[in-house]
């Protein structure tokens, strides 16, 4: 009797040397361990401990040894392939206690013909923002009698599935089509739980693509001192919304060459449209500016690098407005146009009296220290105010018009009969 | 006759600078001047800001911001100031509407004379706001664009002010 107490009490105390992780922490062993309840395919996973370096061992169907640490933490593994009430025995530096579990059948969730353990990630790829992928997934019931499904929980769109809840006879499967739309860039990982078994729905989302994109401008050709409406048009029609940003370099040095909103521009792109927008409008301001040059214009985007190039060819100096008056005693003759071409420009005066007759010989001035320093230092392009003073010694009143003309390297441009008032 | 024409042979000059539209006021209520030609304008840096209603002729013009009503002259200078109040302008003349009372500007001093709303008329097209910003020329603001309209006869057109929020500070 006494032997027998000794040998309870000796067994007790190496019984003691074998803990499992509980809900309130570590705990002793007895002589058996009830690791719970399993579905055939997930893993069930249950701590424990033992004296650091021992050996452990575990035989069994359905049971495994991991995660071995020198400090004598290992994990037991559940993993039973059908239903049924599992046991083995777990062997720690030679004390050897019972392990017991138990597979309940359930529905099967599989894709592509592998059934899918708990916690499983099921991928959907990279996805545009905006764009849904879709992937379907199978509900079987590989057991022998018949199994429901009552609830399917996701904030993913079920495109297509079961009313619920419904019954899979033994063999039945369904099919259950998810789709995942990322609403930002990078990873989107959203739950899925049927009938309590949580899966892992993910997708990385990316930068929306754009159709091939280009540059339509209402003008083929450009001049000097136009301003001309841009769009941008697509191949097709986007498939999500989206953006990018127009940018306008120009080859030479004149700030009115730009876009209404300077030298870059956003955009945006509804889904299902062709057209962008930039604000609230399909097209945007593209001015040309008053000097000759390269204008070109790029589409930033996802998917959509258009380019397009105008060249602003040399052109005669374009005259916007001209005026000719008397100031006290003399004559003023005030010109606003554009030079393209930002040379020195010769202008020619012929006067006459208030019947019309010439009063002398054409005048022909080129001021070309004026022109040169002007174009150095005005930083405004081509665009040019110049004030022609005439000092009269006699009556200028005498003086009823005069005709001018002005012309640089590449033409001649009338101006016309200027009246004095 | 001869005597006349060789004195301009000998005496022309020529005074070369950047054309100017005129000033006019953007969508942040900054006034800033209007450098180019017809269509290819350049808007300058804001030289005044938290403008309530601005009015340019080219030789002089009216302001309106929390301090009141100024008299602009040809040169962007307050020659001379009223009390806030609505406002309509023309050239010369201000009609502080609310109190029904027009003064005009003679080049020295304002002085008190009748209504005449003819004298305030501004061109009968569709706009959310209209101004005068030169001579023969009004800045509209429409569906959030803003706009040059030129009224010189013969030459009437509408073109559109370049205007990026951030470009005038």
């Amino acid at each position: 009797m006494k032997l027998a107490s000794l040998l309870l009490c000796a067994a007790s105390a190496l019984l003691a040397q074998i803990q499992v992780e509980t809900s309130t922490g570590f705990q002793p062993v007895g002589a058996s361990v009830a690791l719970g309840v399993s579905n055939p395919g997930d893993p069930l996973d249950t701590r424990f401990r033992g004296p650091a370096q021992a050996n452990i061992q575990i035989g069994g169907a359905a049971f495994s040894a991991r995660d071995i640490l020198p400090n004598g933490d290992f994990i037991v593994r559940f993993l039973p392939a059908a239903e049924g009430t599992y046991s083995a025995s777990l062997t720690v530096a030679g004390v050897t206690v019972i392990v017991r579990a138990t597979a309940q059948a359930t529905v099967v969730v599989s894709q592509a013909g592998f059934a899918l353990s708990r916690g499983s990630v099921i991928d959907f790829g990279v996805v545009e923002v905006g764009l849904t992928a879709e992937q379907t997934l199978v509900l079987e019931n590989r057991s022998t009698r018949i199994l429901t499904v009552s609830r399917i929980d996701t904030v993913a769109t079920i495109l297509d599935g079961p009313a619920l809840p419904v019954n899979l006879a033994p063999g039945q499967s369904i099919p259950l089509r998810l789709g995942l739309t990322p609403g930002s860039v990078g990873f989107l990982e959203l739950p899925l739980s049927v009938d309590g078994r949580e899966f892992v729905l993910r997708a990385t989302g990316t930068i929306p693509r754009l159709p091939a994109a280009r540059i339509v401008t209402d003008a083929e050709t450009l001049l000097s001192g136009q301003q001309v409406r841009l769009r941008i048009e697509f191949a097709e029609a986007s498939r999500t919304a989206a953006g990018g940003t127009l940018e306008l370099e120009f080859s030479g040095d004149d700030p009115a060459v730009r876009l209404s909103t300077g030298r870059t521009a956003t955009f945006s792109v509804a889904a299902g449209s062709r057209v962008a927008r930039f604000g609230s409008a399909e097209d945007i301001l593209l001015q040309t500016g008053t000097v000759s040059g390269l204008i070109r214009l790029r589409i930033r985007a996802p998917g959509s690098e258009a380019e397009r190039e105008f060249r602003v060819q040399l052109q005669p100096i374009v005259v916007d407005e001209a005026k000719a008056s008397r100031e006290g005693n003399t004559i003023v003759v005030a010109i606003t146009g554009f030079d393209n071409s930002r040379g020195a420009a010769s202008m020619n005066f012929r006067f006459a009296d208030k019947a019309g007759n010439p009063l002398g010989s054409v005048f022909t001035v080129t001021p070309d220290n004026e022109w040169r320093s002007y174009f150095q230092t005005s930083g405004m392009g081509g665009v040019f105010r110049l004030r022609a003073v005439f000092p009269v010694a006699g009556d200028a009143s005498l003086v009823g018009s005069v005709t001018a003309e002005i012309a640089n390297t590449v033409g001649r441009t009338e101006i016309g009969k200027l009246t004095l008032p | 006759m001869k005597y006349l024409l060789s004195l301009f042979t000998f005496a022309l000059f020529a005074q070369i600078e950047t054309p100017r539209i005129g000033f006019w006021r953007d969508a942040q209520s900054r006034v800033r001047p209007l450098h180019g030609v017809a269509g290819n304008f350049i808007p300058g840096a804001a030289v005044r800001e938290g403008v309530v209603a601005f009015a340019w002729y080219g030789d002089g013009g009216w302001l309106r911001s929390a301090d009141g009503i100024e008299r602009l002259d040809a040169s962007g200078a307050t020659v001379a100031r009223l009390p806030d109040g609505e406002a309509r302008f023309s050239a010369s003349s201000v009609w502080l509407t609310t109190l029904n009372v027009v003064y005009r500007w003679d080049g020295r001093s304002l002085k008190n004379e009748p209504v005449d709303p003819a004298e305030f008329a501004v061109p009968d097209i569709e706009a959310d706001r209209i101004e005068p910003i030169g001579r023969d020329w009004w800045h509209i603001r429409l569906r959030g664009r803003s706009y040059a309209l030129r009224t010189t006869p013969g030459r009437e057109a509408r073109f559109e002010i370049p205007e990026a929020a951030d470009e005038a500070r």
